[in-house]
């Protein structure tokens, strides 16, 4: 609103120019409006195809055309008898067991990191700095080995693949650093003199200032897992009762299956985004609010 | 060395009045008069004690190896195997000998033993033959041991717990000579030969048809390798040479001691908790070392040397494993065990400084603190510790530890052949670096590892350059286009495409993959269209690899755009409007405005943003294998172990496809993987220091 009454306020003095500006600058928004809907088309098309395809009946094939010319939910009920809600069930508890877990280990090492000056500190941030640019698949082929021996892979892949999530997590603890950075120490300090102690000025002082950048952890360790592929694909090696939706549904796209799996893809896909979407949607600000403040700080 | 400092007299007294009871290091000097804690006797005197104590530490060593701990390794053990296949083919029976006694014979069921003691009779009878007396102990047989536990960890395979046809029987025998054991192993294998070549003595009774011994025959246990008594003899000299010398070092029994017992100076001054902890970290630690530490590091060097053998039974030619050494574990154990060394070596520091603090603080008549104290400040000033160690732990089992491990598994032969069980890995220098060196290839057509590697390197960093950029800019213009003055609905356009980060990677791109299919929706939109005749072939057409990777870039843009959107619309809004009043009235045009303010702002601010976001392109693992899964893939390309580089495949899926196709080279793997990491860690390095927003991270404060 300010921005108009400041653009109202400095074009008066150019009236002469005020004919040609507006008409220049209609034509320029309405290239922008057209830009704008154009990207909104581009970007929604997939899901609106994917949606489309999966109440297909007639044909479980990829075929030239989108909107389907029998329209049924045969594609979601087979999904019941296959080993999709298996998945789904497995994919669920991972991330919700990872998302509470690595929230908590994040939080504790950038707080730490933020609020402590420690003789390790530094070294500590360096040496994960360089562990971070190790590969990080490169360790599940010993990981893998581990977890095996102690039965926590193919069929158990769940408490295995949280224990690959969670225990590495504290690496990533740039955002959250970044966000408690901005909470000014003389809090603290205020709640120090009046005799509290570290423990206390985090849980009565900082944790509840702190509401978006847990619930931004939370978002993102949730996020995670939930779609995570490749270090799922590691774990289960191969074995249905183990895997997560998206190693499960990544089978299904393989050449021997994908004509008869396409649409159940289709459908599987929409079960899977949906409520992680809509979680998303509700939880937008914060996300936005940690990954702006996030890459500012790098 | 010797801290000076006044010690009470009553401190004093107690030292002597301990002195006086004799302790072996420390009675000579100590005791007469003294005022001070100061050394009585000169340290050369300390320091020589010690030399003998480990003279003495290094003979106990090589006595107790050589006379004590390898008798329990001079033994050969041997297993007698019988299995037992009843009509449903479902259960086995397990007959075991092993070294020396009759210790237990297990039925799984009494009316088994009622029904078919006569065979097992036969059986016991005959090892019998060489344990009568343990036989003859008069104690009806199968009457002992008739736990369901121990049973059901016999039953490996084929018990079928449901119907109960389960028949297991197992012997535990000790022999103390080998030839011993061998002879009875081949007399039972005999035996139990014959019973199974004459069909009327199997036993009974028959229900459908009679139950039958399907093999039967004679174990020999892999040798395992006892300890070196010299390598334990330098340990143990090493040890006992710190451990001894810094006692020399220390002043006061209790100081003294607690080099021996560690804990003991805390503990002694009533600080319980810190003393108990220290002394059960000792005890864990011995403990561990001499049971299992030593015994790895032993085989560190070789990464084993028994071997996994593959025999048939004399009876019934069943095929049987004997598993020896493991590389892998020796690998892994033996690490982890030089990280446990550490971490004694750094305790043991712990415990003498802590020592010597508690004996500074009782001299100077203050108080000690308290167990309850330490615990309080756990909380409080070293609430740090209590906050990092779990994430410090995890990062350093999960993240640590595999990398060690895999950079040295860069230097042996450790793959899906050479798995370290079925055949054995070992050591080989620098032999997989070697073909590092190699450009050229040798004739076979193939390109060599080194040729491919530069290839698949180049398009890594054009790949992660496009990726970066294109993204970064289409997404600055999109945010400045939400951005702009009079557009409307700003909320629904950016909500519009911040939906699209929430939807999984593996949905979009997958089903984006499939869109750009051969028969996929855009082929037959432009078919349909008439726009084309053959579809094209987006991921597939090997001639012309260079389509593949424009399509994945372009693709790219489409993941990356709302990210980049988020990340510079919050920017852009930062920058001070009357930058741009000011250059407004200068007469600066838009684009002039662009280059001039909001780029360098945009690239000051976002400088650490894109160097992550390039390292992170190039192990952009997800876009590439979800799309391409690196197709199309390049003829002639060096094929490790069978898998072939494709020609979008950054060095993380390549990495992948090596590990997981074929013949597993993890050892090729690793190599990559090290290269990736020097490749990545070099530009971070030239560029981190050169950005101008690298700034002091306390400003923030």
């Amino acid at each position: 609103m300010s921005n108009m009454t400041t653009d109202m306020a400095s074009s008066r003095p150019k009236m002469k120019q005020h004919m040609g500006l507006k008409a220049s600058r209609t034509i320029g928004n309405t290239l922008i409006y057209i830009l704008l809907i154009t990207i909104s088309i581009i970007w929604l098309i997939p899901f609106v195809f994917i949606v489309l395809q999966s109440f297909r009946v007639e044909s479980t094939h990829q075929v030239g055309y989108i909107v389907p010319q029998v329209w049924g939910l045969r594609n979601y009920t087979e999904l019941f008898n296959s080993n999709f809600p298996k998945w789904y069930v497995n994919t669920f508890i991972t991330a919700l067991c990872t998302c509470i877990l690595q929230t908590i280990i994040v939080l504790c090492m950038s707080y730490t990191l933020s609020r402590f000056r420690f003789k390790m500190r530094k070294p500590l941030m360096k040496v994960m700095l360089i562990l971070g640019l190790f590969p990080g698949m490169l360790s599940m082929i010993i990981l893998y080995r581990v977890l095996k021996d102690l039965g926590l892979t193919q069929a158990n892949a769940v408490p295995g693949l949280i224990l690959v999530y969670v225990a590495s997590s504290g690496m990533g603890y740039y955002v959250s650093k970044g966000f408690f950075d901005t909470i000014p120490k003389s809090l603290d300090e205020a709640a120090r003199i009046d005799g509290a102690t570290r423990a206390q000025v985090l849980y009565k002082i900082i944790l509840p200032l702190s509401k978006p950048i847990v619930i931004y952890t939370l978002l993102t360790a949730f996020m995670g897992p939930w779609g995570d592929y490749v270090f799922a694909r590691y774990i289960s090696n191969n074995t249905a009762a183990g895997m997560n939706v998206a190693v499960g549904l990544y089978g299904w796209l393989s050449q021997d299956q994908i004509n008869k799996k396409y649409t159940m893809f289709c459908a599987g896909g929409v079960l899977v985004a949906v409520p992680v979407t809509v979680l998303f949607m509700c939880l937008q600000r914060y996300y936005v609010e940690g990954v702006t403040g996030g890459a500012v700080k790098g | 060395m010797a801290p000076a400092f006044p010690v009470k007299n009553g401190e004093n007294e107690r030292i002597r009045k301990k002195q006086g009871r004799g302790l072996p290091m420390t009675n000579q000097g100590l005791g007469t008069g003294a005022q001070t804690p100061q050394r009585k006797s000169p340290l050369i005197v300390h320091i020589l004690l010690a030399q003998v104590a480990v003279v003495l530490c290094c003979l106990l060593t090589w006595y107790l190896c050589e006379n004590v701990v390898k008798k329990q390794y001079s033994d050969a053990t041997y297993r007698t195997e019988l299995e037992m296949v009843d009509n449903n083919y479902n259960a086995m029976g397990y007959l075991k000998g092993e070294n020396g006694k009759l210790a237990a014979l297990q039925y799984d069921k009494i009316s088994d033993v009622i029904t078919k003691k006569p065979f097992y009779q036969e059986i016991v009878d005959e090892m019998g033959l060489l344990h009568a007396e343990e036989l003859k102990a008069g104690r009806p047989l199968g009457e002992q041991d008739l736990t369901a536990g121990r049973l059901m960890e016999r039953v490996t395979w084929g018990y079928d717990e449901a119907d109960e046809t389960g028949r297991t029987i197992t012997i535990d025998v000790t022999y103390s000579d080998p030839a011993e054991a061998e002879e009875i192993g081949n007399r039972l294998a005999e035996k139990l030969n014959e019973i199974l070549t004459d069909k009327s003595k199997l036993p009974g009774p028959p229900i459908n048809q009679p139950n039958r011994i399907e093999h039967a025959g004679l174990i020999r246990e892999p040798v395992r390798t006892g300890p070196n008594t010299l390598l334990w003899v330098i340990i143990a000299g090493i040890v006992a040479e710190g451990v001894f010398l810094t006692m020399a070092y220390q002043t006061g029994w209790k100081n003294k001691l607690t080099c021996i017992i560690m804990g003991f100076a805390n503990l002694s001054r009533g600080q319980v908790l810190r003393g108990l902890l220290f002394f059960l970290f000792e005890v864990v630690a011995v403990g561990y070392m001499a049971f299992w530490g030593v015994g790895w590091l032993q085989k560190l060097p070789t990464l084993g040397t028994v071997k996994t053998e593959h025999y048939a039974l004399k009876a019934g030619g069943q095929e049987v494993v004997t598993y020896g050494d493991d590389s892998f574990k020796i690998l892994l154990y033996g690490v982890l065990t030089i990280f446990f060394i550490g971490a004694i070596i750094y305790t043991y520091y712990q415990n003498v400084k802590q020592g010597r603090l508690a004996a500074k603080i009782e001299a100077a008549g203050k108080k000690l603190k308290s167990g309850r104290e330490d615990l309080r400040s756990l909380v409080d000033d070293q609430f740090h510790k209590t906050l990092l160690a779990l994430p410090v732990t995890g990062i350093t089992v999960f993240t640590v530890m595999p990398i060690i491990f895999m950079v040295l598994v860069a230097f042996t032969n450790y793959s899906g052949t050479f798995d370290g069980k079925e055949n054995l890995f070992t050591w080989v220098g620098l032999d997989n670096f070697n073909q590092l060196l190699t450009w050229t290839a040798g004739g076979s057509g193939n390109k060599t590892f080194m040729a491919t590697f530069g290839e698949i390197l180049a398009w890594t960093l054009i790949w992660a350059f496009f990726a970066t950029f294109t993204n970064y800019f289409l997404g600055m213009f999109v945010a400045m286009a939400i951005n702009k003055k009079g557009i409307k609905l700003k909320k629904l356009w950016r909500t519009i495409l911040v939906m699209t980060i929430a939807i999984p990677q593996f949905i979009s791109l997958l089903y984006v993959s499939k869109m750009f299919d051969k028969n996929g929706i855009i082929n037959s939109f432009l078919q349909n269209m008439g726009w084309i005749k053959d579809p094209i072939e987006f991921f597939g057409d090997v001639n012309n690899p260079w389509l593949s990777r424009i399509t994945v870039i372009v693709i790219n843009i489409w993941i990356g755009i709302p990210y980049l959107m988020l990340i510079t619309t919050g920017i852009l809004m930062n920058i001070p409007a009357d930058l741009y009043e000011s250059a407004r009235i200068d007469g600066a045009n838009p684009w002039q405005q662009y280059t001039r303010i909001t780029l360098p702002y945009m690239l000051f601010v976002t400088g650490p943003y894109l160097l992550t976001s390039f390292t992170g392109n190039m192990n952009n693992f997800n876009v590439i294998y979800l799309l391409t899964g690196g197709a199309p893939t390049k003829l002639g390309a060096y094929s490790a172990g069978g898998v072939s580089a494709g020609q979008t495949d950054l060095l993380i899926t390549w990495l992948f496809n090596i590990t997981q196709g074929g013949e597993h080279l993890y050892y090729q793997a690793s190599v990559v993987g090290i290269l990736v990491f020097l490749v990545v860690a070099l530009i971070t390095l030239l560029v981190y220091s050169r950005l101008p927003s690298n700034k002091n991270e306390e400003d923030f404060q």
